[in-house]
């Protein structure tokens, strides 16, 4: 379970920093998202990864944690990378922000 | 920083290949000790899964007894107890007794918790030597095998440091794989199975230089303790405070009775379990017992004990597995580098980060030749060393794949009665392996890689089928399922050949569509095959 729980967070984690860059926008939703928008998914990115990291530590012990949170990470990004490359659409379910009220996408 | 940057890559470009072939094969094999108890188990199929023991202190105290008829006038013994992924499923014995002209001679013992003799499993080379490859590398002296593996570990963690400064878009290219792009594509893999496994890769080389630094010390011990067939005994008695040997008086002496001492061991060091016991100068009024912890135990690679005076049970010293905070450090780079402590997901972890970091060299061996074929502008001197250097990575990525795989192979096939049958396994391996280089050199490049892939995929897709055939311990009856425990080690190593089966296959099929669909270059992506993948 704690193993799981890890993966459930690093996984859309890694999806939010993924989405957080144009490349990646445009390969997912075929244009890239507004500044505001960016933000929102990098800063959930970065706060999931965060709480994988910090569940690790909390489960594991902070010796046997940060070796499980390297394999985790590893797997995570890995996972990631091969979902933008073969099915980038699949991204989208992974992590999600709300769009910010009036924000309309960049051009 | 640009001038830094390619001086860097120059480095990067010249310590990879140069180390190369030598890295892939140690981090091939050494991935492979992550499960080097679990290949054991497959490679002894006449062995039953660990036993259990009921009663310790008198599953050691018989251990004892038989050792002391078994080899009279020994100067040690030590009794290990079998426990989750110990190196034996049985009661291992091993002593140490002195021969007529005071040579040192070994014996070992294999027992059931009754003291009776453990069945004799197949002569095998195993796990254990399989993995240990990646250090003694076989046909050459251990010394120079750990000089050799020391040398590629301080080169490649220069490698790591010097492509870390070499990477230009570390970030901007984090999740970025292009496909079907050349060299672009190639240069993409190499950059995502490094830095995603880039905390592995460091811990993984700066320990593994610690664990071989001491033989590089060597010139240092003799400088200071002169050139004898001693002086290593000496140094190594110094430095890791092997305990000065105590002459035995010759007045006998029964020793006091297990369970008193393995009492005072949990109330020393709670929270340890039993692993071993060695008695030195057994029968003696002098004779020590040390109760042993296990090694694997903590992420702190240590065997913590209690040392105790046989005659009387008195406690003579505790060693706790943190003895001090430097030798703490060393031990702790020592566990991570093992992995000893990991559990069955973390294993996987170490396991898939092992075979990454390989990945990480083969891709580095084809983006190597890939960048030198671009800049050749028809120099015929330069293109047959090139074609030569392709021709060498087929055989020795793909071809290493294949070996391992009939490594396995000669485990079931060779007669069971065959003199040195562990030899050959190896020799099998490393025959298998030249036969794969040398097919490598005569077939084209871009034949060979699609040739090899497939081998091995079809080597490893075979295994399990070879195990049913040859063995009860195939995956009809080692999966658990409701109702039945199974064998998980053993099912689990023919799980990981189907996994790799499908890798390879998978690589296999890339490699056959981009021969067939040669030089179009920029290919619309949704049509594209993706780069071959380690």
């Amino acid at each position: 379970m704690s193993w799981i729980a890890a993966f459930a967070l690093a996984l859309p984690g890694f999806a939010g920093l993924c989405l957080s860059t144009s490349k990646h926008q445009r390969a997912v939703f075929g244009s890239a998202l507004a500044a505001p928008q960016t933000r929102r998914y990098r800063a959930l990115g970065w706060a999931l990864l965060c709480a994988s990291i910090v569940w690790c530590m909390a489960m594991f012990g902070w010796a046997r944690g940060a070796v499980a949170v390297c394999g985790v990470v590893t797997i995570a990004a890995v996972s990631v990378i091969g979902l933008v490359t073969f099915r980038p659409h699949w991204v989208r379910y992974l992590c999600w922000v709300p769009r910010p009220a009036g924000d309309t996408p960049a051009p | 920083m640009d001038t830094l940057r390619q001086s860097m890559s120059w480095m990067h470009t010249w310590t990879g290949l140069l180390f190369g072939w030598v890295l892939y094969f140690m981090f091939v094999t050494g991935s492979s000790g992550y499960y080097d108890s679990e290949i054991d188990a497959w490679m002894q199929p006449e062995l039953s899964s660990a036993i259990t023991i009921e009663a310790p202190a008198e599953a050691l105290e018989t251990a004892l007894e038989r050792a002391a008829e078994d080899t009279p006038g020994a100067i040690n013994h030590r009794v290990f107890l079998p426990y989750t992924r110990s190196f034996s499923p049985y009661i291992r014995v091993f002593s140490t007794g002195v021969d007529g002209d005071g040579k040192r001679v070994f014996t070992e013992l294999a027992l059931l918790e009754d003291g009776s003799a453990a069945p004799e499993p197949r002569d095998t080379a195993g796990g254990q030597r399989l993995y240990r490859l990646h250090w003694t590398f076989h046909y050459i002296p251990r010394a120079l095998g750990e000089m050799l593996a020391g040398l590629a570990a301080v080169f490649m963690f220069a490698a790591i440091i010097s492509g870390i400064i070499t990477h230009k878009k570390i970030f901007t290219d984090f999740f970025t794989l292009r496909l079907a792009k050349g060299q672009r594509s190639w240069l993409d893999s190499h950059n995502i199975v490094s830095v995603m496994t880039l905390p592995f890769q460091i811990m993984i080389t700066f320990s593994g230089i610690l664990l071989v630094v001491t033989t590089f010390f060597i010139p240092i011990f003799v400088a200071q303790y002169g050139y004898s067939e001693d002086t290593i005994k000496t140094v190594e008695a110094e430095m890791f405070g092997g305990a000065a040997l105590v002459e035995p008086v010759g007045e006998p002496a029964e020793l006091v009775d297990m369970n008193t001492l393995l009492t005072v061991f949990d109330a020393e060091l709670p929270g340890e379990r039993l692993g071993f016991v060695e008695v030195r100068n057994p029968g003696d009024v002098t004779a020590t017992v040390r109760v042993y912890g296990i090694v694997g135990d903590g992420i702190i690679r240590a065997a913590p004990y209690v040392a105790f005076a046989g005659a009387t049970g008195e406690v003579l010293s505790v060693s706790p597995r943190a003895v001090s905070d430097t030798s703490g450090v060393m031990d702790v780079l020592e566990g991570l580098h093992e992995g000893l402590f990991a559990g069955p997901v973390l294993r996987v972890l170490y396991f898939v980060s092992g075979l990454m970091g390989a990945g990480m060299i083969a891709t580095g061996l084809v983006l190597w030749t890939k960048k030198r074929r671009q800049k050749l502008r028809g120099d015929a001197v330069a293109e047959r060393n090139l074609v030569l250097i392709e021709r060498l990575n087929v055989g020795v990525v793909a071809g290493l794949v294949i070996a391992i795989g009939a490594y396995f192979y000669a485990n079931r096939l060779l007669p069971l009665g065959m003199a040195d049958r562990a030899e050959w396994e190896l020799h099998t391996l490393f025959l298998v392996w030249l036969a794969c280089i040398i097919h490598a050199l005569v077939r084209a490049p871009s034949r060979a890689w699609i040739e090899q892939l497939a081998g091995a995929a079809g080597v490893f897709a075979s295994l399990p089928v070879l195990n049913a055939l040859t063995t009860s311990l195939h995956l009809g009856n080692t999966l658990p399922l409701p109702g039945r425990a199974g064998d998980m080690a053993v099912a689990g190593v023919d799980l990981w050949f189907l996994v790799i089966a499908a890798g390879f296959a998978y690589a296999a099929k890339v490699a056959a569509q981009k021969q067939a669909a040669p030089k179009r270059a920029r290919r619309p992506r949704a049509e594209a095959p993706p780069a071959p993948a380690e």
